[in-house]
């Protein structure tokens, strides 16, 4: 059986203290947020609930469901598709072909095309919209000091490095910097995944909460787990299969 | 003299730019001008565009009528129409017949209307096309193509200011006399050839040969930069006519348009821009080929292609 890509999420172990967002920000070089584009392709829904005293707050980490029948790649219309499935079950996006006309965005069920306009906590996928070039750090050729230094891209060129601020890697679909008018979402870190290594955000949890690896291997972590615990998925009523599970809820029918 | 029985346009003139192709840009574009008018069956577009080299025999009938440039000639018109307008009577040929020709271009089948329109307008006196080896060449398909072309133009009036374009099909009709090098005709070449050099040099300097256009990438086909180019010095009444020929409106149906800027986006020569987020696009007819791709794309049906209205 080919591989399939997936993560587990153990709500128990997440404290929700965002250092999968942050390993994901400085992974991937995501964007602050603009344009009604989030760029967090790691982000995170929080649900208060309930009246004082009884009162209940829950994080649950969301990032590309990374779905088996993924509604963003049927949607894009170019020939070979952008937006596409890898081998081993990665939703996949080409920055070449992709021309930025937001179809992606529009059929994906976890992404909004505006996340203040249309009120969504989070969106998997983000275009880099706008009339400004984004990763404006990364191309700024204005002193860093007035009259005393060049700018960090200018000095980071010359020594042939990244800037500080800037992770760089070297895939054929994608750019560590990309352009204006193409759509980026979370990609599994496939560049470290195709290493050996672990997404960036499942390697820096502290509580090891996000468990990633090969959901069709029955030996795979995730896999135990999936069989372990009931797992929850979200909006499972979508049918596009996620890959992304969540385990150990602390409320609900989920608890353990 | 070199047998010239076989030799035709060759494939290496066609220059192929894949993310142009409005079925590469769109799976679901129902676009098939070249694979209509391929006389040799070259032309593949189940799994997106594709040329089949071996059945392709360079008439470049389809760089005259893809709307995006995915195909396009790869030698240089504008060098052509430079060397035409140094001789009074010029004759333009092709690969068979250089040796009775002034300028040659791969085959006669790439000009497209715009072409012969840039043609019409950029010379004078008379133009002789030479088709005295159209006969028997492989790519005779494209002799009625041409003269059907021809018509249209003159139909609506388009080639009345300019020179008089023949078609010559019998080597008796050509009379193709070397450059002329007397004073004044030297003078009168040279000023002609400086001034067709200043615009190749001012249009190229945008971009060189641009093979591969990323697919964010908005690139104007040849065609209609010639067009642009040839238009922009002609009197009102022949621009008016050029408008209700080649001209494209689009426009957005008000209460359909969400402003979603998909169009902007599928576009490929950069024709819609997006004014105002969430608003219906900005249009540009100067940069449009009238390819329908927008109109095709929308989900919302909201856009209209109509010719654009003489005034």
């Amino acid at each position: 059986m080919s591989k399939q890509y997936g993560m587990v999420i153990d709500l128990q172990k997440c404290v929700g203290c965002g250092a999968c967002a942050l390993a994901c920000k400085t992974e991937n070089n995501t964007q602050a947020r603009v344009n009604g584009q989030t760029f967090n392709w790691a982000d995170f829904i929080y649900t208060e609930e309930g009246k004082f005293p009884n009162v209940s707050y829950s994080t649950i980490p969301v990032l590309c469901n990374h779905c088996s029948d993924a509604p963003c790649v049927k949607a894009c219309p170019v020939t070979p598709k952008a937006m596409y499935k890898t081998a081993d079950g990665i939703t996949m996006h080409n920055d070449e072909r992709c021309i930025g006309c937001r179809r992606c965005q529009k059929a994906c069920p976890y992404s909004a095309t505006d996340v203040a306009k249309e009120k969504a906590e989070y969106s998997v996928i983000s275009a880099n919209i706008g009339t400004e070039a984004p990763h404006a750090a990364s191309r700024d050729t204005s002193e860093m000091i007035k009259g005393c230094t060049a700018s960090g891209a200018e000095v980071a060129k010359l020594a042939g490095a990244a800037p500080p601020y800037q992770n760089k890697y070297n895939h054929p679909d994608y750019e560590n910097i990309r352009k204006r008018g193409v759509v980026e979402k979370c990609i599994f870190c496939e560049h470290r995944v195709k290493q050996g290594m672990k997404p960036n955000c499942a390697e820096a949890c502290p509580a090891q909460a996000r468990i990633f690896g090969d959901l069709n291997d029955s030996a795979s972590e995730p896999a135990k787990l999936l069989k372990k615990f009931k797992p929850m998925r979200l909006k499972e009523e979508k049918k596009t299969n996620p890959n992304v599970a969540y385990i150990r809820s602390f409320k609900g029918s989920n608890k353990v | 003299m070199p047998d010239s029985s076989n030799l035709t346009g060759s494939r290496d003139d066609l220059r192929i730019d894949r993310s142009r192709c409005l079925r590469m840009r769109f799976s679901d574009s129902g676009c098939r001008r070249c694979l209509d008018i391929c006389p040799n069956g070259a032309v593949s577009l189940d799994d997106g565009l594709s040329i089949n080299s071996k059945q392709c025999r360079g008439c470049l009938l389809c760089t005259a009528v893809c709307p995006a440039g995915a195909l396009e000639q790869g030698s240089d018109f504008s060098a052509c129409l430079a060397q035409l307008s140094r001789v009074p009577e010029p004759v333009l040929g092709c690969v068979r017949t250089n040796e009775c020709s002034h300028a040659t271009m791969a085959c006669l089948g790439s000009l497209s209307e715009e072409h012969l329109f840039a043609l019409c307008h950029a010379l004078d006196g008379r133009l002789t096309l030479n088709l005295s080896q159209c006969g028997d060449c492989p790519n005779s398909a494209m002799l009625a193509i041409l003269a059907q072309r021809l018509n249209t133009l003159s139909a609506s009036g388009l080639s009345d200011e300019g020179c008089c374009i023949v078609l010559a099909e019998s080597a008796q009709d050509i009379k193709c006399r070397a450059e002329s090098v007397d004073r004044r005709s030297f003078f009168r070449s040279f000023g002609k050839v400086l001034l067709q050099n200043a615009a190749v040099i001012l249009s190229n300097t945008r971009e060189q040969t641009e093979q591969r256009t990323d697919y964010t990438g908005k690139r104007l086909p040849m065609r209609r930069e010639l067009l642009n180019r040839t238009r922009s010095r002609l009197s009102l009444e022949l621009e008016l006519l050029v408008r209700t020929h080649f001209d494209t409106c689009v426009s957005f149906d008000n209460s359909s348009c969400t402003g979603c800027q998909g169009c902007v986006a599928i576009c490929p020569t950069g024709a819609l821009m997006t004014g105002v987020m969430d608003e219906k696009p900005v249009f540009d007819y100067l940069l449009c080929t009238g390819c329908g791709l927008c109109r095709e794309f929308c989900l919302d049906h909201a856009v209209r292609v109509t010719p654009r209205a003489g005034l």
